[in-house]
């Protein structure tokens, strides 16, 4: 049994379903992310927050899936502020739908500073509502400045406790500091452009796994929607024990998403007709 | 056990881990011979070893015969932009894995 708490399923196929509920899926759940082009209005997001909390689900329970979703505007279309808050406008009547966790995955892409007040007015809005928040962390050359960028904001806002955050991505230079602050911090298993299974498992030795996790992240690019069981043959292949790969799998992401009563990974019956094929 | 010591010891690691490395350190010579062999693109210096993203990775391929520890993690600092305040206006979206000036 695992759970995959961050992977973009809206843009993958139902086979990837049936393949992640047979090697031992139970729960996902799906933050708002940019679909490699920039909606043109805010009724496109509007549609995307309905597949997220409407078709997904539905998708998701076929195979005995547990389905959540995080909603927002992603910050690679957070450049346009106005149109940005237009979107946010939306995500007050789509926190109250009953697989919604919270907000997210929200944070910074470059930098910018039309990207950080995005995030401030983001963080404001789960304050305002009480949800957990899941964060996304720039790529490559940008994610040591925006981790550090993006704990300042959170410390500055003041009303979001961190053990509700959790902040993702992470990689050797940020998940030390993202910890020590008393964050959540996830992993995720990218091919190129982040942490490979292998250096997860490293950094799983180098800080314990406490208040950690490991994700896919599987969308529309290169990537694996079976990446974490995936790194779990590689915790074992490491001689790691079957309580440690566990945790990181299944216990952990059960821990800081159970903080939302919406949440379960309770055993739900699959009905897909074309699981035993 | 010691904090961040690894379950298996070292030369399970090396039986484990040794034929990818190796195949990944033969893949950066073979980038690094293909990038030499090229025609420059119109404007750029004819040394291809000016590049500054062929540049990061011979800075960091230096790092890694220091004998320290926490490679990935110095490497990645390397790579990083080490500038602290937000940049008017987003460049384009997608990072290009090390900075400009590097």
């Amino acid at each position: 049994m695992y759970i995959d708490p961050h992977v973009h399923m809206v843009s993958r196929t139902t086979d990837d379903y049936a393949r992640m509920a047979v090697a031992g899926c139970v729960a996902i759940t799906e933050p708002a992310f940019w679909a490699g082009f920039d909606r043109g209005s805010a009724e496109g997001f509007h549609d995307y927050f309905r597949q997220l909390t409407d078709t997904e689900p539905r998708r998701a329970a076929a195979y005995g899936i547990r389905h959540h979703a995080w909603i927002c505007i992603n910050p690679k279309e957070a450049e346009d502020h106005a149109f940005a808050r237009e979107v946010m406008g939306l995500i007050p009547q789509f926190l109250e739908r009953p697989n919604v966790l919270g907000i997210g995955e929200i944070g910074l892409n470059r930098n910018s500073r039309t990207e950080l007040a995005v995030f401030e007015e983001h963080l404001e809005l789960a304050a305002r509502f009480d949800t957990l928040v899941l964060v996304h962390t720039p790529h490559l050359e940008d994610k040591r400045k925006g981790t550090r960028l993006i704990l300042d904001a959170i410390r500055n806002q003041g009303r979001l406790r961190p053990d509700r955050v959790l902040i993702d991505h992470g990689e050797e230079h940020t998940v030390r500091q993202v910890r020590d602050a008393g964050f959540w911090a996830g992993m995720t298993l990218y091919p190129d452009t982040k942490c490979t299974a292998a250096r997860a498992v490293d950094i799983i030795e180098m800080h314990g796994t406490e208040r950690l996790w490991i994700n896919s992240a599987g969308d529309w690019g290169h990537s694996d929607p079976l990446a974490v069981p995936k790194a779990a043959a590689v915790m074992r292949a490491r001689g790691h024990a079957a309580d440690a790969v566990r945790r990181i799998t299944l216990d952990n992401p059960r821990a800081f998403l159970g903080q939302s009563p919406r949440f379960s990974d309770a055993p739900l019956r699959p009905t897909a007709p074309d699981l035993g094929r | 056990m010691h904090a961040g010591r690894p379950p298996l010891d070292r030369e399970q690691l090396i039986q484990l881990g040794f034929l990818e490395a190796r195949a990944r350190v033969l893949d950066v010579a073979a980038f690094l011979d293909r990038v030499q062999r090229a025609a420059p693109a119109a404007g750029a210096s004819m040394d291809a070893l000016q590049d500054d993203r062929v540049r990061a990775i011979l800075d960091a391929m230096k790092l890694t015969l220091d004998g320290q520890p926490e490679r990935a993690r110095r490497l990645l600092d390397l790579w990083s932009d080490h500038s602290t305040e937000p940049v008017p206006h987003a460049d384009g979206k997608a990072a290009r894995g090390v900075p400009r000036q590097a």
